[in-house]
């Protein structure tokens, strides 16, 4: 997503990625523009030049009026982390480079397996237990659920109706909706057939509010075709909703496949960026028609970065990434620093370009955390599970206000 | 006898410390002393964007 330009990292990385087709540059238009920026929350605040991926136009231009944040080398951590310590095998979170493993455990905020993610935890201390609370749209995710949160799952596919519950005349159908909704809200002594339930319950009302929410006045804002353009225009309806409801939090998870590039990187990457430019580029547009801009942060998540270091044509598993947060209550810029490109170096753990992270999930969680309203209390105790304060800083400043 | 009787409390207790606790968890049903909802007086949303796969963030 973002090359860095110093005369020293971007000749490794020509270097490193050349070979196998896979390094940007100016002279060939696969990267945009170069830009500058003085690094943030970090101890060494230097002018740093770097620029976008060819596939971006839309959020180098959304960087460009300080609405991105990119944060640099951030990842999954128990604690900061030196090559030595990492060597050593201290401190280590488990089972990296594991798609499974690292799934869960970015979702989850904690360097360690977990049943609930950090988005629904937030909803668990400061939401209102409303069916609108936690959605995933199109792919479930664990980020959504929390110990009293169940995320609702809208699938990607539009088919949200009840098998048997539409049909002639009207009034019948009203009524079998009805004996539904009464034996489904009847106190259950069986915990999980309660559960299973009120979960149905909420679906059934979120599908009614999508319902109306669709009848009613369309978004103008046109959406891109894609599979992520379509779920975060199904969010921009949701969040259109919610926010005239009145005060209240909502966490969403919305999601793109694919990045898996163990080949064919080159042209694949190029497609999946442009899709996820486009489509958080409609969506910053729709949250100002829906006058949400302010109120609504959207940022990137993945299980793991990968190798500096090619294979033949891709690249592999790897660790510390950069990620980029959007939305108009951003403080626009560079956080950290980029990690120094020598393979086998300081920041590399594997020899590969695999870097150890600057920064940690739970400090990246903990910055959108405390914007979204959670207090240190509750980010330290009830959201990161007490696996944030081995970190110098809670909040790394990229948000405003 | 014996032996059957302390199987199961053994199944179902290791049970408890791991499958079954991660499915109540995941229904809401774990008996965590949630606090009431902090009191929020404003509107706002967090929205998670998930690269499945593991994204080149480098390139």
């Amino acid at each position: 997503m973002i090359v860095p330009l110093d005369s020293t990292r971007y000749a490794q990385y020509t270097a490193i990625r050349a070979s196998h087709g896979l390094a940007l540059s100016s002279a060939a238009n696969t990267l945009l523009a170069a830009r500058s920026a003085t690094l943030q929350a970090t101890a060494n605040p230097v002018t740093q030049a770097f620029g976008f991926h060819y596939g971006m136009p839309e959020l180098d231009t959304l960087y460009g009026q300080g609405q991105v944040a990119a944060i640099l080398n951030v990842g999954n951590l128990r604690q900061p982390l030196s090559k030595a310590q990492y060597l050593a095998g201290a401190g280590v979170p488990s089972q990296l480079f594991s798609h499974p493993d690292q799934t869960i455990q970015n979702q989850a905020g904690t360097p360690s397996s977990a049943a609930t993610g950090w988005g629904g935890r937030l909803i668990d201390v400061l939401g209102t237990g409303g069916h609108l609370d936690a959605i995933a749209v199109g792919a479930g995710g664990l980020f959504v659920e929390g110990a009293s949160t169940h995320g609702n799952l809208l699938p990607g596919n539009g088919q949200l109706d009840l098998a048997g519950m539409n049909f002639w005349p009207q009034k019948e159908a009203d009524a079998r909706r009805a004996a539904l909704v009464q034996i489904l809200s009847a106190q259950n002594p069986n915990l999980i057939a309660g559960a299973a339930n009120k979960a149905l319950l909420n679906g059934m009302d979120l599908v009614a509010d999508l319902k109306n929410a669709n009848s009613g006045a369309p978004l103008s804002t046109a959406f891109p075709g894609s599979s992520l353009g379509q779920q975060l225009k199904t969010v921009a309806q949701l969040i259109r909703i919610r926010s005239q409801q009145g005060p209240g939090r909502q966490v969403y998870f919305v999601s793109q496949g694919g990045f898996d590039t163990h080949g064919g990187q080159a042209y694949q990457q190029f497609d999946m960026l442009r899709q996820v430019s486009q489509a958080l580029a409609a969506f910053q547009l729709a949250l100002a028609e829906i006058h949400a801009a302010q109120q609504v942060t959207s940022f990137t998540m993945s299980e793991f970065g990968r190798t500096l270091q090619p294979n033949s044509g891709g690249t592999d598993h790897a660790w510390g990434n950069h990620h980029l947060v959007v939305g108009a209550a951003v403080k626009g810029g560079l956080y950290g620093q980029f990690p120094d490109f020598t393979l086998g170096g300081k920041d590399d753990a594997t020899g590969r370009g695999a870097w150890i992270p600057q920064f940690s999930n739970q400090q990246y969680g903990a910055t959108l955390g405390r914007w979204f309203g959670a207090d240190a209390d509750m980010l330290q105790n009830q959201v990161f599970k007490n696996e944030l304060a081995s970190f110098p800083q809670a909040d790394l400043g990229f948000m405003l206000g | 006898m014996n032996q059957h009787s302390n199987s199961r409390r053994r199944f179902l207790g290791a049970s408890a410390q791991t499958g079954l606790m991660g499915a109540l968890s995941a229904l809401g049903l774990a008996g965590v002393a949630t606090p009431s909802s902090a009191a929020v007086t404003d509107y706002k949303a967090l929205v998670c964007l998930y690269m499945f796969g593991g994204n080149d963030g480098k390139i």
